[in-house]
């Protein structure tokens, strides 16, 4: 009986000395020690080619550096678009997935309630953001449409839109509101470049497209920047005025411009919510570290087609999401309203 | 212009950059037999390498390796009856037939030698050209397009086989499977259930591999078939060099249909398929025996293999010339152009002039680098049709499944592909007709997309301009023609008989 006692008492001391030291082990594994060698699942939200991508791309190449952890990007642009955000929203709070994308159209896909976009932009571990690329009205250089003057005097004018739903489309309709334009938005049309062919060709006046996408069009020669929808300017179009240097407005007006202050087109990688503290901590230092190599910055210059003065933190990132949730109610109202008035189909 | 000639072609002769190009062209070659890896992902596989190579270097290696993508597609869809990439889907439908009985190194040498020369011929001509195409560019709004969308999508009577009513009734379940998921202009959410994954449709890649490749390896199966080919197979060089011939005897097809995928290639937002779909209809067409497309012609090889290429030349050079992209590869073309500090567009042709006839002499030595791969590659291919089946069944069963799954990673596409594949099953026994519904999907969305852009900026009466009045008449045209072409036989008969 003893001697069975004493084994019992013998297996219990063991397997909590060796509970204790796992535990021990655990604990004591610093953020550093746990990324050397990782594989992070790393999501793009758009497809191969676009900024978003190329910056996933050389943020995991510039991460394995600083924390010898290596970024297995991967495409998830499905399900309308939120296959990707909800990919990262879903993981495994353990650090190890990651997402990049653009904060617009992710924060506009939770606004306008749009199927299948639910998560809480609020809640993800955001980790850092290149480029505050602003949205710039542009028409096509060589296009009936040369100055607002001539805008504001055309009659039934055709603006183009992307989905119904989406930023170049809302951008537009705002535009229309704003300048109290007799103009209709056409929305349907794929992308930037399907835009500023239909601008040449006469099919459509003008679209609110964030710069980084422009600048390729904006370079050939193309197309045109004529304001910008936000109420500062900025230093990539210094002589371009804002919407509101040109149409002084107040009211809701206002608050309407004010709100695409917080809809700059920013490059964000973020991570599943509720990940460990020191996790988020290390990973948000290490973007910062990333952010302020000259040589990350140089390529991130390559990408974008302009120098990019604005880098974001995590933490910064985080505040954002969160004022643009804030009035996420506002501002959906405000959209749907415009949908109704200047969507050239209806719902 | 003669010193930015022979620059590039300095350039393109030193040994450095002709083992490169090497390298790209069998790369190239070999993602496009892969089922499914189109050039899309091959391009976004290497776009990494373009930071920090030179410009010349990067950009070559990046076209090169796209432009024998496509040659690569339809070596596998003739070989194998699986598609290695949406637009490759055409090839097999007279290709594989083909390599049943024995002549595939025929079939792959005909499609490759077609394939090369139609990439090959849109470069030389493209300095010429150039002044020509950005008036068609810019004639063709969304009506125009709406319009030719609607000649391409009326190709499915003639894809129709033998019963009319069951190729209209496969091209219908077409139009409705490309309708699935968000409508992009207003937000709506069509034959979803619910499901998030069928909010971005279903994908023509994994329809074309599961109508095609699932079906035929199911069937071989349940006929207890032993090797894909059910005869002797030739696998000669000579065997090969028939197919070359055989392209040159039909260089009159050879070339309208080259001409016709440049021209679909100039205009963006078309896409790939239609072009190789397009010919292929107008090749059976104006065919003298029509009857017999589908049961392995080589004029069936010839005509859509000509055409993807002299596509993916034309899309290139619009992107080049007026930084234009035509499609989504060359979405990602433009990026890394941009990325290495060169501005696609007139500037383009200006300010980096050495570097454009580089690019545009760079595409047609891959071609011809490709042609000769393959060309001799292809009697060694085609002896894949005598392997035992229970070797080929589970090796082909991967590479589509495979293939079908890298393009979105979901296992969605997998269940699709099966599903698609019990489809052409029951489709084949019944006599439907399998292109027509393939080319219902790659058309339905494009003229569902189209019409609504052309009642928003024009109203219902969009089709009443000039262009679109031409191109309606066309359309009658060819419908009406083999009738009218039979009404003087006909009427000299009536009289004979009073």
């Amino acid at each position: 009986m003893t001697r069975k006692l004493m084994l019992l008492a013998m297996g219990l001391i063991l397997v909590l000395s060796l509970a204790l030291t796992s535990c021990g082990t655990a604990a004591e594994q610093k953020p550093a020690d746990f990324y050397q060698g990782k594989n992070i699942d790393w999501v793009s939200c758009t497809e191969p080619g676009a900024a978003a991508y190329s910056i996933a791309q050389l943020y995991s190449t510039y991460l394995q550096k600083v924390t010898g952890a290596t970024g297995v990007i991967t495409v998830r642009r499905g399900a309308g678009g939120t296959e990707g955000p909800m990919y990262v929203y879903n993981g495994k709070p353990d650090g190890l997935t990651m997402g990049s994308w653009v904060i617009t159209p992710m924060a506009l896909q939770k606004i306008m309630a749009v199927p299948g976009a639910d998560y809480d932009m609020a809640k993800y571990t955001y980790l850092g953001s290149v480029d505050l690329s602003p949205q710039v009205f542009f028409v096509a250089t060589k296009g009936r449409f040369q100055s607002v003057a001539d805008i504001k005097a055309g009659k039934d004018l055709k603006l183009a839109g992307t989905s119904i739903d989406g930023n170049f489309t809302l951008g537009s309709m705002t535009v229309a509101y704003v300048l109290g334009l007799d103009a209709k938005v056409v929305t349907g049309y794929k992308g930037v470049a399907d835009v500023v062919l239909s601008m040449e060709q006469g099919e459509t006046v003008g679209m609110i497209m964030p710069v980084a996408a422009a600048m390729p069009s904006y370079k050939a020669g193309r197309i045109k920047p004529l304001f910008y929808i936000h109420t500062k300017r900025s230093d990539v179009f210094p002589d371009v005025p804002t919407l509101m240097e040109l149409a002084p407005v107040t009211g809701d007006k206002q608050a309407l411009l004010e709100a695409w202050d917080g809809l700059y087109q920013s490059f964000h990688t973020f991570s599943s919510p509720g990940i460990p503290a020191d996790k988020a901590t290390y990973l948000q230092e290490s973007f910062s570290k990333i952010m302020a190599d000259p040589e990350f910055q140089k390529e991130i210059d390559k990408i974008s087609g302009y120098h990019v003065t604005t880098y974001l933190s995590g933490k910064d990132l985080t505040n954002m999401a969160e004022k643009v949730m804030k009035a996420s109610a506002t501002s959906k109202a405000t959209f749907d309203m415009l949908t109704k008035q200047y969507a050239a189909v209806k719902r | 212009m003669l010193e930015a000639y022979g620059q590039a072609l300095v350039f393109l002769f030193s040994p450095s950059t002709l083992l490169m190009m090497l390298a790209a062209v069998l790369v190239g070659l070999i993602i496009g037999i892969l089922p499914g890896i189109g050039g899309m992902l091959g391009l976004a596989l290497f776009l990494p390498f373009v930071f920090g190579m030179p410009k010349e270097i990067a950009l070559t290696f990046l076209l090169a390796f796209h432009s024998v993508n496509f040659t690569g597609g339809g070596i596998c869809s003739i070989l194998l009856n699986v598609p290695g990439d949406g637009p490759s889907a055409t090839a097999l439908l007279d290709g594989f037939p083909m390599n049943q009985r024995g002549e595939g190194a025929r079939a792959v040498a005909a499609g490759v030698t077609a394939s090369s020369l139609g990439g090959l011929v849109p470069c030389f001509l493209a300095l010429a050209m150039i002044p020509a195409i950005l008036p068609i560019v810019m004639a063709f709004k969304s009506p125009e397009m709406a319009v030719l969308v609607l000649m391409g999508i009326s190709f499915i009577a003639t894809l129709t086989g033998r019963s009319v009513m069951k190729g209209l009734i496969s091209g219908f379940i077409g139009v409705l499977i490309s309708l699935i998921g968000i409508q992009g202009a207003t937000g709506t959410v069509r034959f979803a259930f619910g499901s998030s994954y069928l909010y971005n449709g279903i994908g023509i890649v994994a329809v074309a591999l599961g109508l095609f490749g699932i079906s035929e390896l199911l069937e071989m199966s349940l006929k207890g078939q032993r090797a894909i080919s059910n005869a002797p197979v030739k696998s000669r060089l000579s065997d090969a060099f028939a197919g070359v011939v055989d392209v040159f005897r039909h260089w009159w097809l050879w070339l309208r249909c080259t001409i016709l995928g440049y021209i679909i290639g100039v205009l963006p937002g078309v896409g790939a398929e239609t072009s190789c779909w397009v010919s292929y209809a107008y090749a059976k067409r104006t065919s003298k025996h029509p009857d017999k497309f589908g049961t392995g012609v080589v004029e069936g090889v010839i005509a859509p293999q000509a055409a993807n290429n002299a596509k993916e030349a034309g899309d290139l050079l619009t992107t080049m010339a007026f930084g234009i992209p035509g499609g989504a590869s060359m979405s990602l073309v433009m990026g890394a152009l941009f990325m290495v500090g060169v501005v696609p567009g007139p500037p383009m042709l200006a300010e980096h002039l050495p570097l454009a006839l580089t690019l545009l002499l760079g595409i047609a030595l891959a071609n011809i680098m490709g042609g000769f791969i393959a060309f001799f590659s292809a009697p060694y291919l085609a002896r894949i049709a005598s392997l035992r089946f229970e070797f080929l069944f589970p090796l082909i069963l991967c590479l589509v499944l495979a293939g079908g799954f890298v393009e979105h990673n979901t296992m969605m596409d997998v269940v699709v592909i099966i599903a698609c594949g019990l489809l052409g099953l029951v489709m084949k026994k019944f006599e439907f007709s399998r292109p027509g519904l393939l080319l219902g999907v790659v058309m339905g969305k494009l003229l569902e997309d189209y019409t609504l852009l052309s009642i928003q900026i024009a109203g219902p009466f969009f089709f009443l301009t000039p262009i679109c009045l031409i191109l309606l008449a066309i359309l009658v045209g060819l419908f009406a023609y083999p009738s009218l072409k039979k009404l003087p036989a006909s009427c000299v008969g009536r009289l004979k008989k009073s």
